[in-house]
């Protein structure tokens, strides 16, 4: 669906970039993880347009360069930066958006409408965008992104500064999105929810893909063994392991442990594996 | 187009919705024309100018010292009309000078002139008509200051020659005793002592004064008869306009000059939001995009100039065309649109475009003769001039306000809006292409 061939952008003597090769496939979520600075944002930008490559080559659906207006228009933005306009309403934000995509007024305010629907904002439909939270805003930022019913979302943070509750809402209508036929590119630095709905991820760092591959593959391959947690009155014990239910057994029979507790690898564990340092460093 | 639409009509929904933006753009150029008209017909007017012609009527030896001695200073700039055609004409050819703002002010020599330099005390004070641009007052009474030093110049020659001084004196008590009307005596009594003794000169002229003009376009401004000249000064066109005809103008500029700087900010503040960012995403062209900021630009300053005008009328001004002044003012928002795509690519953030964009509007509005007299400045500054719109703004609307300017007239002015606007639109989107390449 998005095919990005040895890409690379430098700005000045900074490579943000560097011969990325990236096939996403249609229907997936697929994640870009890694922390800031990793060239993630670069990526999406280049992958819409809003940056040229300084080599290499971008394809949107078959269509062409990103350059293309016809193949821009099957990917649909939603940036990190709550790009809406605070003095208009949620319908009149999305009524204009609708308009630049040579959408009639009248069905303009039907896709508003439904999106609002979509997004749970049905009811704040009239009011505007600044009295909204911040994760009613970043769920109008998403509705916004898919006003043209695009076949690919590029989300760049979507649940950055939002509460538990609006993420949960988030990540489920990303979900659906993808059930419903969708192709979901999405940015960001916290692993857990990465692996909660990505199907693919890549994980890049300074501007390269160090990893890539569905996240079961990823802690197979690079998040190192299970680690087997055993407390006692001496103090806690440690064990990595690749079968915890022998090593548990064999604690419980020991006697010499009171409480335990399986560490399962996660993405962060990846990322710790292949670069040698917390995501957050 | 849909697109273009919608961005132009979004930008106006959020003017309307931004109360600071809104009162700036639409109240304060009213207020400060309100309030300039309001100072200007509490306290009228009198004015002059650097740029003169003048007409010489009287054709004597006088006359042509005065006009020669006005050509070789330094603060003027003659130009001299011939009388062949009629007086009237020649009057006539040098108004219409003024009127076009070739010429500050015209300067007529009426007949008569050289009788009065030669004889000071017989024949009264040398008079000269002068026929002034309301619009330059500033410049009008530093003309005054300057013909008073020429017509002082030449009195003092006259004055230096003790045998003519003396031959006038004689002739000038000849004329006195001759007078029959005895209130005319008495009154001139003091100049028959003057003429005897001219130690008391001085004291006796002082008492002369003058009468003023009862009518308010024609005043004597200084004293009569022994003074060495009286100005008779007039406004040209005077019947249309009134002190807010000239103020409305300039109102309705600061009024696109707002609308303009709020359009460039907005640019601005959608980078910095992000949304600028979403339509470019969306498949449109980056010419497409800054049309319709352009078109929203256009649409506000527009609106400005139509409540301004609306305005205007209810305070008596009349424009002289009608489809002139609809000219003047779409020339007017091009030129303005082409500053606002300059002003909108020269800084990255709110603050310093809105620094940028007030200092560049002074800068236009000062070297546009909008803050002080063009004619007080050097030379290369009012060259610079050229390149503001609000000059030029000024002078379209002021020649379809009471002007009367012609369709031909109008083209410079007119001309020279439009081609600011096109040069500055293209630069501004060249440069936007340029650094949204380079982010």
């Amino acid at each position: 669906m998005i095919a990005l061939t040895e890409v690379t952008k430098r700005f000045g003597a900074v490579t943000a970039v560097e011969a990325l090769t990236l096939k996403i496939k249609r229907g997936e979520i697929f994640g870009l993880l890694g922390p800031n600075g990793a060239g993630k944002s670069t990526t999406i930008a280049m992958a819409v347009g809003l940056l040229k490559p300084d080599s290499g080559r971008v394809d949107l659906a078959g269509k062409g360069p990103p350059t293309d207006p016809e193949a821009r228009r099957c990917v649909g933005l939603a940036p990190q930066a709550l790009a809406l306009y605070d003095e208009l309403t949620a319908t009149e934000n999305l009524g204009l958006l609708a308009s630049l995509y040579g959408m009639s007024r009248a069905e303009a305010v039907r896709r508003a409408s439904e999106l609002l629907n979509l997004v749970g904002l049905s009811e704040r439909a009239s009011a505007r965008a600044k009295t909204y939270s911040g994760g009613m805003k970043r769920r109008l930022n998403l509705a916004a992104a898919m006003v043209h019913d695009p076949d690919v979302l590029l989300l760049d943070e979507p649940t950055a500064g939002v509460d538990p509750q609006s993420r949960h809402s988030i990540l489920e209508l990303i979900r659906g999105l993808r059930d419903r036929g969708k192709t979901v590119v999405y940015t960001t630095h916290y692993m857990e929810e990465a692996q909660r709905v990505c199907d693919r991820v890549a994980i890049m760092d300074h501007g390269r893909v160090l990893a890539l591959g569905t996240v079961d593959a990823l802690l197979r391959e690079h998040g190192g063994k299970m680690t087997v947690h055993a407390t006692n009155g001496a103090g806690e014990r440690r064990v990595e392991t690749d079968d915890p239910i022998a090593e548990i057994r064999s604690l419980l029979e020991s006697g010499g442990a009171t409480e335990l507790r399986v560490e399962r690898p996660n993405l962060e564990s990846v990322f710790l594996g292949l670069t040698g340092r917390r995501l957050r460093d | 187009m849909r697109a273009v639409l919608a961005i132009a009509w979004k930008d106006v929904r959020l003017l309307r919705r931004d109360n600071a933006s809104a009162f700036f753009t639409f109240f304060f150029p009213m207020v400060y024309a309100l309030l300039f008209g309001t100072v200007m017909n509490s306290f009228g007017s009198g004015m002059g100018a650097m740029d003169i012609v003048v007409v010489d009527l009287d054709n004597t030896e006088g006359s042509a010292a005065f006009t020669e001695a006005l050509a070789n200073s330094n603060e003027l700039d003659v130009l001299t009309l011939d009388a062949d055609s009629g007086e009237e004409d020649a009057r006539a050819d040098a108004r219409d000078l003024v009127r076009r703002r070739k010429r500050v002010a015209s300067v007529v020599i009426p007949a008569g002139f050289g009788e009065r330099v030669a004889r000071p005390f017989v024949s009264g004070p040398m008079e000269l008509e002068i026929a002034l641009d309301p619009s330059r007052q500033a410049e009008g009474a530093m003309l005054q200051g300057l013909l008073m030093r020429r017509a002082f110049e030449q009195f003092q020659g006259v004055m230096r020659d003790s045998e003519t001084l003396s031959a006038m004196a004689q002739e000038g008590l000849d004329s006195i005793r001759k007078e029959t009307d005895e209130e005319k005596r008495r009154r001139l009594a003091p100049l028959e002592a003057f003429l005897g003794s001219l130690d008391t000169l001085i004291t006796a002229m002082q008492e002369m004064r003058a009468e003023q003009s009862d009518d308010p376009r024609v005043r004597i401004t200084s004293g009569e008869w022994m003074e060495p000249v009286k100005f008779t000064t007039t406004e040209i066109t005077a019947e249309k306009a009134n002190a807010y005809a000239i103020t409305f103008p300039q109102g309705i500029v600061w009024g696109a000059m707002s609308a303009s700087l709020a359009m460039a900010l907005s640019l601005v503040v959608e980078r910095r939001t992000g949304t600028l960012l979403r339509m470019q995403v969306a498949p449109l062209s980056r010419s497409t995009l800054l049309m319709g900021k352009a078109l929203a630009s256009g649409i506000i300053s527009l609106l400005v100039l139509v409540v301004l005008i609306a305005m205007a009328t209810l305070f008596g001004v009349r424009p002289s065309s009608a489809p002139l002044l609809i000219l003047a003012c779409g020339c007017t928002v091009v030129g303005f649109v082409g500053v606002m795509m300059l002003l909108s690519v020269c800084g990255k953030t709110e603050a310093a475009v809105n620094g940028i964009g007030w200092s560049t509007m002074l800068m236009l509005a000062m070297v546009g003769g909008a803050m002080m007299p063009r004619a007080f400045m050097p030379g290369w500054l009012q060259s610079l001039g050229m390149i503001s719109p609000i000059g030029w703004s000024i002078t379209a609307l002021e020649g379809a306000l009471w002007r009367d300017y012609s369709l031909a007239e109008m083209i410079g002015p007119c001309g020279a809006l439009v081609a600011i606007g096109v040069v500055g639109f293209v630069v501004g989107v060249r440069v936007f292409d340029w650094s949204a390449a380079r982010e």
